[in-house]
């Protein structure tokens, strides 16, 4: 069952409408990511205008890069973050959820293979970690995991449209109170955990991201954004 | 000659109707109170781990059991090869002493000793394992003499988040990444270490030998694990043609590291490690696509990254 945050209004509900109906074309459901990805910014720049004047480190996995997180970004500099201000990492994860014939209905991995870091100091930064759906929290628990082991960031904002009831306290509960105590959570819904073998939600964002956004093969692909910012960095170097 | 384990009847004549009775009620009360037992996972996946490195330095393989039929019998380690066993009771409370219900500790770890000898094994370890730190190294500064020879109480930890035992635990955090794939893992990836070796287990539960958990867990996620392939150089699978046009890529560095190859660009903002070694066939299918396009630059490679 799907509840509403009081960060939604009607044009949010309308776009998680669309991720929702299977119907929808991979076009209208890109596009609907992206608008999130610019609501989410709007409700970032609003709620923690301080934060949002410093440095910002946006982070994400493939297949949100060119959509959500690509709204994200843009959305940040539409109110006014100046681009040089903003960082952005990318991460490929291969996911590796659960042993055939295994009762550990825990297992959970998200290993990184492949990632795209531009550098920053972490330690002063504020973190963005966006996603299309926090559910068991792994990838975000990894990812963190992996930008924070050498510092702590000022704070760090998981910003999704939709999250699952409990996601906030499970990904809390793997890292150090200190660490934990900056998490600040953005999301438009909150739904159930998924019941059925196939771990996705419902409503959700209308089943795998993967396919929805016509991304059937993640490891070979490379988008755009993270293409667009290296070239930059690599003129700027 | 090889140990060899004792019938029932044999074990009454042994040590009594009585034992070999309540033995048996331990071991229907340990598998329904340890199913599932986030602890108990997580050593045997840390013995494994350790095991795992004895088998590669050594060439000999250990078999694992849990709520093995023995007096001690959460986790019982043998190398019947050596005529070597090791047996384990896990106490995940502070609540444990040598003498608690009528020395029922003590009673059972001399049974095990007793009954490993007469089945075989020359060298028989028996620990207590507490995960209370101050406990375990009372219980271990007060071992009873009548089991003082083979036995040790030990601590080893436990936290319901198993990435905050590794964190806070560098000697555990070692062991595991000496089989990451990785040369400098982070916390998580030897924490994936952990979570494959675990998952692997419990596929293979309750016995298995310590190389077939190992080949489970990489035949499951081939990314996390190093691979062991006695006396081949991973770096040899590389072929000289790939070489030459991975090397003429501009910006473009790579190397082979515990068995993967590893890769960045320029100054390292984009790098990886495939996710599948140098000894993997679909790394062969990767070659031949990388000759077969033959690019001449990184962009041009890196979706087969």
């Amino acid at each position: 069952m799907r509840a509403f945050t009081n960060f939604a209004d009607d044009s949010t509900r309308s776009l998680l409408g669309i991720l929702a109906d299977k119907s929808s074309s991979e076009e209208l459901y890109r596009s609907a990511m992206g608008k999130l990805g610019e609501a989410l910014a709007e409700v970032i720049a609003r709620e923690f205008a301080t934060a949002c004047r410093g440095s910002v480190y946006l982070v994400c996995t493939v297949e949100d890069a060119d959509f959500l997180a690509r709204g994200l970004l843009e959305g940040l500099l539409a109110t006014g973050v100046d681009s040089s201000q903003v960082r952005f990492a990318c991460f490929w994860n291969e996911r590796s959820r659960k042993f055939t014939n295994s009762d550990i209905e825990a297992f959970d991995i998200a290993p990184i293979v492949k990632q795209y870091k531009e550098p920053v100091d972490v330690s002063s930064t504020l973190l963005i970690m966006v996603k299309s759906i926090i559910s068991g929290a792994c990838v975000v628990k990894t990812n963190l995991s992996t930008l924070v082991e050498k510092a702590i960031p000022q704070r760090v904002i998981v910003a999704a449209p939709v999250m699952v009831r409990g996601s906030k306290d499970r990904l809390a509960s793997e890292f150090s109170p200190e660490l934990a105590g900056r998490f600040e959570y953005v999301t438009f819904a909150l739904d159930d955990p998924a019941t059925g073998a196939d771990h996705l939600v419902e409503p959700g964002i209308g089943g795998s991201v993967y396919k929805r956004l016509g991304m059937e093969n993640k490891a070979s692909y490379v988008p755009d954004l993270v293409k667009r910012r290296r070239r930059s960095f690599s003129a700027t170097a | 000659m090889t140990p060899t384990r004792l019938s029932n009847n044999a074990l009454a004549q042994l040590v009594g109707d009585a034992a070999v009775a309540k033995r048996r009620a331990r071991i229907v009360g340990g598998v329904a109170a340890a199913r599932g037992h986030d602890y108990e996972q997580l050593f045997i996946a840390h013995r494994v781990a350790r095991l795992l490195m004895k088998f590669e330095t050594t060439g000999t393989d250990a078999t694992v059991e849990w709520q093995s039929a023995e007096f001690i019998d959460d986790v019982v380690v043998r190398r019947d090869s050596a005529l070597c066993v090791k047996a384990y009771q896990l106490k995940n409370t502070a609540e444990v002493s040598w003498t608690a219900n009528q020395n029922t500790i003590t009673e059972d770890f001399q049974l095990q000793a007793t009954v490993s000898a007469i089945e075989g094994y020359t060298r028989t370890r028996l620990r207590l394992v507490c995960s209370d730190r101050d406990r375990a190294t009372r219980l271990n500064n007060g071992v009873p003499a009548t089991i003082a020879a083979q036995t040790k109480a030990i601590f080893f930890p436990y936290h319901e988040k198993v990435q905050k035992v590794i964190e806070g635990h560098a000697w555990m955090r070692d062991d595991f990444a000496l089989l990451s794939r990785h040369a400098d893992p982070s916390l998580v990836d030897c924490v994936d270490v952990a979570s494959v070796l675990a998952g692997a287990w419990s596929v293979l539960k309750p016995t298995a030998a310590v190389s077939a958990v190992f080949q489970q867990a990489r035949r499951t996620s081939p990314t996390i694990l190093r691979p062991f392939v006695p006396g081949a150089d991973p770096a040899a699978r590389l072929r000289p043609e790939v070489r030459v046009i991975l090397d003429g890529l501009p910006g473009f560095k790579y190397d082979i590291v515990r068995g993967f190859l590893k890769w960045s660009l320029d100054a390292g903002n984009t790098s990886g490690t495939l996710k599948i070694d140098c000894f993997d066939p679909d790394f062969d299918a990767l070659q031949d696509q990388i000759v077969q396009r033959t690019p001449a630059t990184f962009e041009e490679i890196e979706e087969l990254l």
